[in-house]
């Protein structure tokens, strides 16, 4: 395959004098020792390559020119690695040209021998992305998963990557060539029984009612970036999940796909993947009314207390016991007056959000669903008119 | 590759009877022996000061400098001869159907030798401020190399020039590129006016005097000699310098490494959003071993070392103009490793006022605000937390009273966070509306 080669490193042998920076693109084209490609940063990469260049004793000069790339020319960048520092004996970095109409850059090396100097010249590349995504084998109890991570390249740069040391924050470098135009996906870490949580959350509007239609209610599984789970050294970025299960009959289903939120060690990561369809919510207004009527000289009101009373009728259909989250919304000065189950939670999440939990025992199989009814009356002070 | 030679000086080594001054453009073409350039950034200016040496005739010679196809002020060209006995400059002419040409008349009383020196403004050069920071892995220090870049879009080839830069703010009544453009509209009294002219000071005496660069070639990157001048700072570059048209020429100072800094993280919705921005902090002064002259605004480009042999690039980010003492702050965006998240947990309304008519017309709202900080880097960070409060407000407890009241509507505290903390400051503050509004 022929290769793309944009990138040309001249070192200029003759020793010219300081005020010539006319160029004489000949000599040698040292090959790469070494080639970095850093991806740490989610937003630029990072490129740095090493190379042998030979000087002589004086003033050399050390072409840089790239073609059909895009480099940010600012963020070019050469270190000494043989000779650095400020002593007789290093080399030093005189000037650097910038020639007119040209993608290149000219170092002014000082040499005071003839030797080999290895260099690594570093810049940011356009045309490198980077993105992440996962995947997460279920166990048959659905308690734990093969946790896949994944790094996908994509190189637009224009210049091929022969041989290059690819840098990602989450493992060990890997070397890789990689061909302008390709994409590559690596496995960036892997868990194989990471502990994974089954829950069901329904997320009713405010004032949305479905009544004898049901709820809807998300199938969401919770995943722990923490050391225990195996996971909590590095943030999770963001990244496409998918879910597989296992059907029992050696082979495996679909569960569904969410999108990771980016997420840092000790945090939770929530994934939507479905509806579920054997845990049923009804959810009615069993009341809305209005207390301690204040009104004005014309007999409008001006202020009142809302008594809201919603029902949840809950059926679980399936053989195993679940807990049925349900995000509700809310506004104004609210307080919770009664709840009619005992055992139900409650947890103010803020002034809008309220979760309640709600545990289910197992349907017993060939049996009908036990149905839990919960009643919770809220009372929203003080509201004024046109609130609800 | 063709290239403009401009600034070309002629001069008539003939005499002339003072009533017949016929021009003879011809005869001799002296190099220029020397050549300054103080290049600004804050306008399209340079001032270029170049030395020649002339022979002259008994009686009036003419000296003519023309200057096509370069970004010169006409209006700028003086010329000094440099106190020489004997030479008298009777006069400057723009001759007529001319626009890039000057002719002075110098009247001679022996024939002779001397030095002299040409002044002019040129637009097309300017100078830029870079700067390479590289921290340890720990970030608790950097190395940081300043870089100063001239480029050289004038038209014209400059050799053997000495370099200064200024840094500071400098007035112009005029653009230079747009009296270069006009040709010879006689302003030269507001422009010598608008510009601060700066004496020849005793580093370009010393760069002046210096030997030809050949033989001077410096085993080692060249020093930046730095001077403060009235309000502005003057950066010279040791030695001379050949800087072509069309060219730009990076010279990196020496680098300075060692420099203790402190890693910080700033939340402030106005200025960064959502974000938690990463910061690193310090003084331009002695203790992080700067402090001797002031650092010009440009671009830092920030990279720490990755723990395995190579560079992380950490970001890039423009800073202003740091006087020495100041603050240097170099934002770095958000790492993603420490969130923030801000909630309202409780909203009471109270103290109801009723008209006489039975409206509400006033009432208080106390509001419960919970905000929750993660860090969850493997070390303590410091934090700067600005909070906004709108409307007429008073706080009735918060969790955390370390804040300061920037003003009326702005809190901030200054904490640190240790390793994988989570700190939670709650507070209640009452909001007036209505007629139980107290402030304007």
């Amino acid at each position: 395959m022929k290769k793309n080669s944009p990138l040309i490193l001249v070192a200029i042998l003759a020793a010219l004098p300081i005020t010539g920076f006319a160029r004489t693109k000949l000599v040698t084209l040292p090959d790469r020792a070494k080639l970095v490609t850093s991806l740490e940063n989610p937003r630029f990469t990072l490129l740095y390559e090493e190379r042998e260049i030979p000087l002589q004793q004086g003033t050399n000069y050390v072409d840089f020119a790239w073609n059909g790339v895009s480099i940010d020319a600012n963020s070019v960048m050469i270190e000494l690695l043989t000779n650095p520092g400020d002593g007789d004996t290093a080399t030093k970095i005189i000037a650097t040209g910038f020639p007119p109409n040209e993608q290149a850059l000219t170092w002014q090396l000082y040499s005071p021998a003839a030797r080999t100097e290895r260099i690594r010249v570093s810049y940011l590349l356009n045309g490198i992305s980077q993105d992440t995504s996962y995947e997460i084998r279920m166990n048959q109890k659905e308690t734990a998963g093969d946790f896949q991570q994944y790094f996908r390249m994509q190189n637009a740069s224009g210049e091929d990557l022969d041989n290059a040391i690819v840098r990602l924050p989450l493992m060990d470098d890997l070397t890789r060539s990689m061909d302008s135009g390709e994409v590559r996906r690596f496995l960036a870490s892997r868990v194989p029984e990471l502990p994974i949580k089954k829950v069901f959350i329904a997320r009713p509007g405010y004032d949305v009612f479905l009544g004898e239609d049901g709820e809807n209610i998300d199938l969401v599984y919770e995943i722990e970036n923490k050391t225990e789970a195996g996971l909590g050294k590095y943030k999770l970025p963001n990244g496409k999940a998918r879910l597989y299960g296992d059907d029992g009959m050696n082979s495996s289903i679909f569960l569904g796909e969410d999108m990771l939120r980016q997420t840092p060690p000790k945090e939770k990561a929530e994934l939507t993947l479905g509806k579920v369809k054997d845990v049923v919510l009804k959810r009615r207004l069993m009341k809305d009314e209005r207390t301690n009527v204040k009104t004005n000289n014309r007999k409008e009101t001006v202020m009142f207390d809302q008594v809201r009373q919603v029902r949840y009728e809950i059926e679980n259909f399936k053989e195993e016991p679940v807990t049925l989250k349900i995000n509700e919304t809310l506004n104004g000065d609210w307080e919770i007056q009664e709840i009619t189950e005992a055992g139900v939670k409650t947890e103010r999440k803020s002034l809008s959000e309220l979760v309640v939990s709600v545990d289910l025992p197992a349907n017993k199989k060939g049996e009908k669903a036990e149905k839990k009814v919960v009643d919770i009356t809220f009372v929203i002070k003080n509201r004024f008119p046109g609130e609800k | 590759m063709s290239r403009w030679i401009s600034g070309t000086l002629a001069a008539a080594l003939i005499t002339f009877a003072a009533h017949s001054p016929a021009k003879i453009d011809l005869v001799t073409l002296p190099a220029r022996d020397s050549t300054e350039l103080t290049i600004y950034n804050s306008q399209d200016l340079t001032l270029v000061r170049e030395t020649r040496n002339l022979s002259f005739a008994k009686g009036m010679n003419e000296i003519q400098f023309s200057w096509a196809n370069t970004l010169i002020d006409p209006t700028s060209l003086q010329i000094d001869l440099k106190g020489a006995k004997g030479l008298t400059v009777q006069d400057a002419v723009y001759p007529a159907g001319t626009t890039q040409l000057i002719v002075w008349n110098i009247q001679a009383e022996e024939a002779t030798s001397a030095p002299i020196e040409i002044t002019y403004f040129s637009s097309g050069l300017s100078w830029s401020a870079d700067y390479i920071v590289k921290a340890n892995s720990g970030e608790t220090e950097f190395e940081l190399q300043q870089f100063t870049t001239v480029r050289n879009g004038s038209g014209e080839d400059f050799d053997n020039a000495v370099t200064r830069v200024v840094v500071g703010e400098v007035n112009l009544i005029r653009l230079i590129a747009d009296l270069a453009k006009e040709g010879v509209q006689l302003e030269r009294e507001e422009a010598g006016k608008a510009v601060a002219f700066f004496a020849m000071d005793a580093m370009s005496q010393r760069a002046a005097a210096a030997p030809p660069a050949a033989m001077a070639m410096p085993a080692r990157a060249k020093e930046i000699i730095k001077k403060a001048v009235s309000e502005y700072y003057l950066f010279a570059v040791e030695g001379k310098e050949k800087i072509e048209n069309g060219w730009g020429k990076e010279l990196p100072n020496p680098k300075v490494s060692g420099i203790p800094f402190n890693l910080s993280y700033e939340i402030d919705s106005r200025k960064f959003g959502d974000q938690v921005v990463k910061f690193y902090k310090l003084k331009n002064d002695t203790q992080a071993k700067l402090g001797k002259e002031p650092l010009p605004d440009g671009t830092y480009y920030v990279y720490s070392d990755d723990g395995r042999g190579g560079l992380r690039f950490e970001g890039s980010t423009t800073s202003k103009y740091v006087p020495i003492g100041d603050d240097i702050e170099l934002n770095l965006g958000s790492d993603g490793l420490v969130l923030f998240e801000q909630k309202t947990m409780k909203s009471e309304r109270k103290n109801f006022d009723f008209g006489t008519n039975g409206d509400v017309n006033g009432y208080d709202e106390e509001r419960t605000v919970r905000l929750e900080i993660k860090n969850s880097r493997d070390r303590k960070i410091p934090l700067k937390l600005t909070h906004y409060i709108d409307g007429d407000w008073e706080m009735i407890e918060a969790s955390d009273s370390t804040y300061e009241r920037v003003d009326r509507g702005t809190l901030r505290w200054e904490t640190t966070i240790e390793a994988g903390e989570t700190r939670v400051i709650t507070y209640k503050a009452v909001f007036h509306n209505g007629t139980r509004v107290k402030a304007n």
